[in-house]
């Protein structure tokens, strides 16, 4: 049969299926991020980042894995550099060119200060953020999950004394 | 019967030694339309390529033959350079800029004078077809021929799109031809365009090439499976995220995987990392088909491709690719080709990998339904009967 000009040919296979391959590795990426919950998740370090957008999904812990990877990337970019367009003046052209670039280089002080101000910040923030995250995701899992054993524990405990108690409830309306 | 209109491409730089999908895309299309017996010229300036950038006259101006077609070289206007560097510094920082900044942008870009004036002189005896979008060649040139030009724009979602004389550009043209349907679409979203005048052509490559995958890997000493990186050296191109998701996977799982850079310009390899990134610089056409060949897959980890070369040379040698999933276009032919697959962030670039490695029967089959895909869509013979049947009409393409 002979195909339509302008259309882009499709390539099928009985066996393979890009977007079922994909779906296959997104559910063990899933299993496995799963299983690796108990186990330690490490948090990138500042000098480290991991990449491009990620959309906000159902999985908050990639999230704010990306968005730390981020903000480690870009915290310290704050400082400016000189960028004086220069315009034609006819009359007095280079007295004007150097005023602006005085002025401008003077402006440019004052705004690196506040930068390397404002990056001293943003490393705390970082640091306390990633200590933070590394709490949420990873150093309080330990203490949750024994909270939850102590739980069950505690609510099998419960359920036994409820028994004994129907029990003798039942005992003494018999008598 | 009258004089036939040639074909003429207006194009900043162009030369058989220009790296650039854009500028190969036209060269080779110019080339391919004159193999199928039409009359092309390429009238361009005397700048050498975007690297060399438009400061001074590399060639001089005149009359050439690049590859069997005739190329008219038009002297550079000068240009304030240093403006034009920091508007274009702003807008890769996602800056805001004025309409004046604009303005200034595309004055200050590649531009000729003497080129303008050939155009809007000569406009009866040529289609005029303009490419890329973002130059001031199309900038200005099309303003000469108005209503009446194509335009090619290679166009993606960066930041010069937002920028509002792009948006007036656009609606300047006869046509608009796309190499890719999400391309297409993109512009169509951005610009409300009219789709009676967007036209598919596809890009186009050499299917005829033939890579050997042992001599590559006996020359460079490769055993180990790898994964091929062939382009630019730049942050727009994602090849700093590929470098940095190779070494935690290679962290995280030890394997004998390697990473082989191919091409120009300088890159950063991490301390511990020189082993198991091979850079290979600047290799020959038939070397690169070789490395192709020998890959385990290709890695084209860019979110900015309109077309992407790269892919369609890795399935010609029946290697699957790995793509971004931000980048639609790589996706698109992905999906379309069943003959590669795509990541997002970094657990997926791992599970992709494991994939691809743990099942090579899969990959197999992967890359040879790429490589079906690339001889089905993008022969020339193809290409050029989309592209003639789009400027000239369905007459003179059947």
């Amino acid at each position: 049969m002979e195909d339509r000009l302008e259309e882009i040919i499709e390539i099928r296979d009985p066996e393979i299926n890009v977007a079922e391959i994909m779906e296959e590795i997104r559910r063990n990426i899933r299993r496995r991020r799963s299983e690796e919950r108990d186990g330690e998740v490490t948090f990138p370090t500042f000098d480290a980042g991991l990449g491009p957008a990620v959309e906000p999904t159902e999985e908050p812990e990639k999230v704010l894995h990306h968005h730390l990877s981020e903000a480690s990337l870009h915290y310290n970019k704050i400082g400016v550099a000189l960028q004086l367009m220069p315009r034609p003046v006819p009359l007095f052209g280079r007295l004007w060119t150097a005023f602006r670039r005085e002025a401008h280089n003077l402006v440019i002080f004052y705004v690196n200060t506040l930068a390397a101000r404002q990056i001293t910040f943003n490393d705390h923030v970082l640091q306390a953020l990633n200590a933070l995250a590394q709490m949420v995701t990873g150093g309080n899992r330990a203490e949750v999950a024994r909270l939850e054993a102590e739980l069950q524990a505690l609510q099998q405990r419960v359920n036994q004394l409820e028994q004994r108690l129907s029990s003798k409830e039942t005992d003494r309306e018999g008598e | 019967m009258s004089q036939r209109r040639k074909i003429g491409f207006v194009i900043p730089w162009y030369g058989e030694d220009i790296v650039g999908g854009a500028e190969a895309q036209c060269r080779w299309l110019a080339e391919e339309l004159v193999k199928a017996g039409l009359e092309v010229e390429v009238l361009t300036t005397c700048a050498r390529d975007l690297l060399s950038g438009w400061g001074r006259n590399h060639y001089r101006e005149g009359v050439y033959k690049v590859g069997g077609v005739t190329v008219r070289r038009f002297r550079l206007r000068p240009a304030d350079l240093t403006s034009f560097r920091i508007i274009n510094d702003h807008l890769l920082a996602g800056l805001p800029i004025s309409p004046e900044e604009e303005q200034c942008f595309i004055t200050e870009s590649v531009n000729s004078d003497q080129l303008y004036d050939f155009i809007e002189k000569n406009r009866a005896n040529y289609h005029y077809v303009f490419t890329p979008y973002l130059f001031g060649t199309t900038y200005w040139g099309s303003q000469r021929c108005a209503g009446e030009g194509f335009l090619i724009p290679c166009f993606h979602d960066e930041a010069y799109a937002g920028l509002q004389i792009f948006r007036l550009l656009f609606k300047r043209f006869k046509g608009i031809l796309f190499y890719s349907r999400p391309e297409m679409a993109l512009a169509q979203r951005l610009y409300q365009l009219d789709p009676a005048h967007l036209r598919l052509i596809g890009g186009g490559v050499d299917t005829d090439v033939q890579g050997n995958g042992a001599v590559f890997r006996e020359r460079h000493g490769l055993s180990a499976p790898f994964i091929l990186y062939v382009g630019r050296r730049d942050e727009t191109k994602n090849l700093p995220l590929l470098i940095r998701y190779f070494c935690t996977y290679k962290e995280k799982n030890g394997s004998d995987l390697k990473l082989v850079l191919v091409g120009d310009g300088p890159v950063e390899i991490p301390a511990g990392f020189e082993n198991e990134i091979l850079d290979l610089g600047f290799l020959s056409e038939q070397v690169k088909h070789d490395a192709h060949a020998a890959a385990t897959f290709v890695c084209q980890p860019s979110v900015k491709e309109s077309f992407s070369i790269v892919i369609m040379e890795a399935w010609l040698q029946e290697t699957p690719v790995l793509v971004h999933a931000d980048c639609p276009v790589t996706v698109h032919h992905c999906l379309r080709s069943n003959g590669g697959l795509y990541f997002r962030d970094y657990w997926e670039f791992e599970g992709c990998l494991s994939y691809l490695l743990d099942n090579p029967e899969v990959r197999r089959k992967m890359g040879r339904l790429g490589r079906h895909y690339v001889e089905r869509n993008c022969r020339w013979e193809r290409v050029v009967a989309r592209f003639v049947e789009a400027v000239l009409g369905p007459t003179e393409a059947g």
